[in-house]
């Protein structure tokens, strides 16, 4: 095939540095729910979208989620425009900060690093035409435990001496009129569809739930995030195992919700509040740990509006 | 009583719904699972994103820029009126072999003392039997199977443990599972499944649609190397749903 040959003789991105955590992400995997695999996809969508749109990319195309920086850092063989979005990780090129929310010129010889979060927790990294890696079940996300997708088909965060390749090579160039992708700050609303087995809570947990904010706990990954506060408690300690939606709100025997987010497992057996909106979902994969939110029940039709308008951003 | 009358359709999810058609966990829902099952992926066509069935619920997760939740409920509501029960014979059953050993099994002894059997008793119990498929999920090919012998059933442990080899086979209470990727688990283990690497399927696709049972058989040969993991035809010949 033709188009392979050409991938492989273009020039590359190398990484120099690896951080804690870069990951090969697109919008996720999706039909595949009833043999097991999980969803994946970028945590903080909203972000993802605005980096390949800034290049005029499709907007799934596959791109980096980048978690903190940590040192992380790129040498790229030939001039490439990237498009960096989410968090401000103290992104810098050869020493020089780099505005956030544009798309910029990496040249040969030229260093790009991602030092330590300022602000939210995820930065974007798009690539002309998006990244090149091995699709599995129609998408290139990245899911560690089920050891899927990657460079190397195996799920895992890059390393050094990774070589990133790109499909395109004569990206757009936007800018953001308006409102661009917005950072959460301590106090933010979190809109919940309430559901599922939120009849077997009690009317003092329900109250308990809504109305006093909720601490971001560090145990958070992209599978779940853990929420502390008051125990919340209901008729129901376990469930018989069904679906789980993206954003459900679960409640184990000790009453701290956790959220589960794009890596969860399909099936589980924990009694459900119901489930963030999509919307809310990317506002805490911004979350660092200590964050104070609110849960702020949404009917489904309201939140279906809300995601609606959100999507006509892009077009 | 016919579930599908009895039914209950509850919001999970902005842009999800869940069909609550049974309240206990037993081997003739699947025959009602299987059938909705069938008829929302129709009646959903292009419109559906996910379908994640269980042992007694749907899970339908749909596109909302195509229908609102209100459209949704109701193409539920005509998809599931007067269903019938899918013939759950119909469905294939698998041969496989599981290779019962100490070294590989290490709860095989306390599992037998437990349950007041010599080793090749519970052995014989555990493989003498075929298991229906429940659900699918925890990991890519992970199937919730049973029911096991009252007699053999044994307690999920405590505290997780953090690695279980790919192709252990497990029994946690009344189920039993097959492993197919390295992962944490709470069942104790018996075993660990062999397959012939080339020609057979592996246990992952053994399991992949609901209407599978699984005959698990003794197997001797300690030569056979376990193929689990994800099956290669899931990478190639699967045409999941593009999203946007």
């Amino acid at each position: 095939m033709s188009h392979v040959a050409i991938n492989e003789t273009q020039n590359g991105m190398v990484v120099k540095q690896a951080g804690p955590l870069a990951l090969i992400q697109d919008a996720g995997r999706f039909g595949v729910g009833h043999l097991g695999v999980t969803q994946g996809g970028a945590a903080d969508w909203i972000s993802f979208r605005w980096a390949n749109w800034l290049l005029g990319n499709a907007l799934n195309s596959a791109a980096l989620e980048i978690v903190m920086g940590g040192g992380l850092s790129f040498e790229t063989e030939s001039e490439v425009r990237l498009a960096l979005t989410g968090a401000d990780l103290d992104a810098q090129l050869d020493g020089k900060p780099l505005a956030p929310n544009t798309s910029f010129k990496l040249l040969p010889g030229q260093r790009l690093v991602f030092r330590q979060p300022r602000q939210g927790l995820r930065a974007y990294l798009a690539f002309p035409g998006g990244l090149n890696a091995p699709e599995v079940l129609g998408s290139r996300a990245c899911t560690a435990r089920e050891q899927l997708g990657g460079l190397h088909e195996d799920g895992k965060p890059l390393k050094v001496g990774d070589r990133l390749t790109w499909k395109g090579a004569a990206p757009a160039v936007r800018r953001i009129e308006g409102q661009g992708p917005q950072m959460p700050t301590s106090g933010c609303r979190l809109p919940i569809v309430l559901g599922s087995q939120i009849a077997s809570f009690s009317g003092r947990t329900l109250f308990q739930a809504f109305n006093q904010p909720w601490t971001v706990d560090n145990r958070a990954d992209r599978m779940g995030v853990r929420l502390t506060g008051p125990a919340l408690h209901g008729s129901l300690t376990g469930i018989i195992s069904e679906g789980i939606p993206f954003g459900a709100v679960q409640i184990p025997p000790d009453g701290q919700p956790i959220v589960l987010m794009n890596d969860r497992q399909t099936i589980g057996g924990y009694p459900r509040l119901g489930a963030l909106t999509p919307i809310a979902c990317a506002t805490l994969a911004q979350c660092l740990p200590g964050t104070k939110v609110w849960l702020t029940p949404v009917s489904a039709s309201q939140a279906q509006d809300d995601y609606r308008q959100q999507l006509t951003v892009w077009r | 009583m016919n579930p599908i009358s009895e039914r209950r359709v509850e919001t999970a999810a902005m842009d999800a719904l869940m069909v609550r058609l049974f309240n206990t966990i037993d081997e003739s829902n699947m025959a009602w699972v299987i059938a909705a099952d069938q008829a929302l992926r129709g009646a959903f066509g292009a419109a559906l994103i996910d379908l994640v069935p269980s042992y007694t619920t749907l899970l339908v997760h749909y596109d909302c820029q195509q229908m609102n939740h209100t459209e949704a409920l109701g193409l539920i509501n005509q998809a599931l009126s007067g269903l019938e029960p899918a013939d759950t014979q119909a469905g294939e059953l698998h041969d496989i072999p599981v290779w019962y050993d100490e070294s590989v099994g290490p709860e095989l002894p306390l599992v037998a003392k437990r349950a007041g059997l010599s080793v090749d008793e519970l052995i014989k119990q555990h493989c003498n039997h075929d298991y229906c498929v429940f659900a699918l999920g925890f990991a890519p090919g992970y199937g919730f199977m049973g029911l096991v012998d009252e007699a053999i059933a044994t307690p999920r442990l405590k505290t997780p443990r953090r690695k279980v080899a790919a192709g252990s086979v497990g029994i946690a209470d009344r189920q039993t599972a097959i492993y197919p990727l390295l992962s944490p688990g709470v069942g104790t283990f018996l075993a660990v499944l062999m397959c012939r690497s080339s020609n057979t399927p592996s246990a992952a696709n053994r399991c992949s649609a609901l209407a599978t049972r699984c005959a698990l058989e003794r197997s001797p040969a300690r030569s056979l190397k376990p193929t689990v993991g994800i099956p290669p035809q899931w990478r190639s010949a699967h045409e999941p749903r593009r999203h946007q």
